[in-house]
């Protein structure tokens, strides 16, 4: 019976939730989108044969066709397979990078805008010294010290993103601990690690799920960054950004667009559907919303 | 007033906030006064008197300049954190404005369980119980605990804190102007819970208003505050018949009655309130009173009580 009642607390937070996201049309666009390319990149290597290593002597950059169905790419790989493996990674690094991110930056805000004094000075002065490195190049000389590869890709991104985490939690902290409710929570004995993480996180949570969404397209384009300058994902694993690489060069960029242009139209397509789910994210999960 | 069935003692608590070039606002000043078991104390003044800043010193919540205040033999301003925190299961408060008092994410039955859950009072299924017991009690019914706060009226919300403050059964809640921002329609609705929770818990209020009507009806002893300090203190039919004060006298005649064949001398209050951060010398109140003397002007008025507890704090008390 209790069972019951309590799953009833959880879908009515949660039924509410997911109806307004479903109001959100451009949102939900952008949800089916990525769940069907997410859906493609882990399944569609299962069900069909695809080869995104093997060089297919004598059929180098050659355009699509009916046995290369977006042509091959230099040294004669199929740029579909590759296309498909390479979204594997691209995704994968991106949500890894931003989830560790958000995992240093948003507990560091909450503890900055909660505490204020010391904390916070060492905090947001740690946060303005990140910030003060070029990310880029710091990001180039920490994969050349790591060595490349999709892990040490995923923790320099990830390792440096997270200071726009720790700024908009602090940000939104510090107005929200302000809240009578908070002062309510206090007077009822409630602890302090129970006022941050019961009452002012979750109340400071909307605009982190924006800032997510937008670390996760971040996060892909940053690979991409890498990629495409030779430091990223190392061939022959295959990514959005390494395929873009193939660019570099004048005749592909003009006479040979089948290499690189449907991995920068995923690219761009994949980034901004990430970009209007964290927008609909936003508005469902603010309940005086009322879309 | 020093009597020993005194349930909370408030002792010379003064609370100075910092202001611009080492001045200081002095919003509570040397304020003392007691509160036993199960009576309610009105405390009343302007804006700006310093009453809600006494309520939330008196609870620990802003830390006070100086002072103490003395529950079950301790002084709870000078308690380590974590002792504090577990004597707020005793002491609990009603907010002013229901509209920010509760957390939007959080659903009607986990706000009220909230203390139960903090202090880990019972199993699941008690505070489940309780917490329905007591929303029940309050006028809510059972499928509206799963809704949250924004889908509740003012008059409701106020229901749902009042449910919060006594769930762990305190001994003494502050209620913060708890009707203020409430139609008046639903005041009497809400103030009539407070005095049937009072009847059956036994359960002392700090009631903060401005109102004095509200102060009066729910009252068993009214404190008046002026500039940081209580310039009178009385049980609630000696202050109507007899207020002592001249602030007081003109407060009250303020009240409209709902008569137009009384008519009544209404004093008006000359001048604004003195600044807090520079409060007048001698008696705070001089700068506005009828009958200020020099005596007034140079010393500050000594709290003097008679025999049946009325204290005032006037030179010419009683002239």
């Amino acid at each position: 019976m209790d069972r019951k009642r309590k799953e009833n607390v959880r879908n009515s937070f949660w039924r509410n939730t997911v109806q307004k996201f479903m109001k959100h049309r451009v949102a939900m666009f952008s949800l089916v989108f990525l769940t069907v390319e997410i859906l493609a990149v882990v399944l569609l290597p299962l069900l069909m044969d695809l080869d995104p290593y093997t060089t297919n002597v004598g059929c180098f950059s050659m355009a699509p066709d009916d046995r290369f169905l977006l042509g091959t790419d230099d040294v004669g790989r199929d740029v579909f397979s590759r296309l498909v493996y390479g979204g594997r990674v691209s995704i994968l690094v991106g949500f890894v990078s931003a989830l560790l991110s958000a995992v240093i930056g948003i507990p560091l805000g909450l503890l900055a805008g909660y505490y204020g004094g010391i904390i916070r000075m060492t905090i947001m002065r740690l946060v303005d010294i990140f910030m003060s490195f070029p990310a880029m190049i710091i990001q180039l000389v920490l994969v050349t010290v790591l060595g490349a590869s999709a892990t040490s890709v995923m923790l320099v991104i990830g390792l440096l993103g997270w200071t726009g985490f720790a700024r908009l939690t602090y940000s939104k902290v510090i107005s929200v601990k302000e809240q009578e409710y908070v002062e309510a929570a206090r007077a009822s004995g409630a602890t302090n690690f129970r006022q941050m993480f019961q009452y002012i996180l979750p109340n400071s949570l909307a605009p982190l799920f924006v800032q997510f969404s937008f670390s996760v397209a971040s996060a892909i384009l940053q690979e991409s960054g890498l990629s495409f300058l030779g430091l990223g994902v190392p061939v022959p694993t295959a990514s959005w950004g390494n395929m873009i690489y193939s660019a570099q060069s004048l005749s592909t960029l003009v006479y040979r667009p089948w290499m690189w242009v449907p991995a920068g139209m995923i690219l761009v397509a994949t980034v901004l559907s990430i970009n209007f789910i964290g927008d609909g994210l936003r508005d469902a999960l603010d309940p005086k919303m009322k879309i | 007033m020093n009597d020993s069935n005194a349930l909370l003692a408030v002792q010379n608590v003064k609370k100075y906030f910092k202001g611009t070039k080492g001045c200081y606002v002095k919003a509570v000043d040397d304020v003392s006064f007691s509160v036993t078991k199960g009576e309610t104390l009105g405390l009343v003044g302007e804006s700006g008197c310093g009453k809600s800043t006494l309520g939330r010193t008196v609870l620990n919540l802003v830390n006070a300049t100086e002072g103490g205040v003395i529950y079950e033999g301790r002084d709870i301003l000078k308690l380590p954190q974590r002792e504090m925190r577990m004597l707020r299961k005793k002491l609990q408060m009603v907010f002013q404005n229901p509209y920010s008092s509760l957390n939007p994410r959080m659903t009607v039955l986990e706000a009220v369980r909230a203390p139960l859950d903090i202090f880990g009072i019972g199993t699941k299924e008690e505070r489940f119980e309780r917490s329905r017991d007591i929303l029940r009690y309050v006028g809510l019914d059972e499928y509206q605990m799963y809704r949250y706060p924004h889908e509740f009226s003012g008059g409701q919300r106020q229901r749902i804190v009042i449910a919060r403050a006594i769930i762990s059964e305190p001994d003494f809640v502050v209620c913060d102007e708890p009707v203020s921002a409430l139609d008046v329609s639903v005041r009497a609705q809400v103030l009539n819970l407070m005095q049937d929770i009072q009847k059956e818990r036994g359960v002392a209020y700090l009631f903060i208003s401005h109102d004095l009507s509200v102060v009066k009806h729910i009252s068993d002893r009214i404190a008046v505050m002026y500039l940081g300090k209580i310039v009178e203190i009385s049980p609630k039919e000696a202050l109507y018949d007899r207020p002592g004060h001249p602030y007081t006298q003109a407060l009250l005649s303020a009240i409209p009655i709902p008569d137009t064949d009384i008519v009544r001398e209404r004093i008006i209050l000359k001048g604004d309130l003195p600044s807090p951060m520079d409060p007048p010398a001698g008696c705070r109140f001089h700068t506005r009173c009828r009958f200020a003397t020099e005596e007034c002007r140079m010393k500050e008025p000594e709290m003097r009580f008679d025999e049946s507890g009325h204290g005032v704090a006037c030179h010419r008390w009683k002239e």
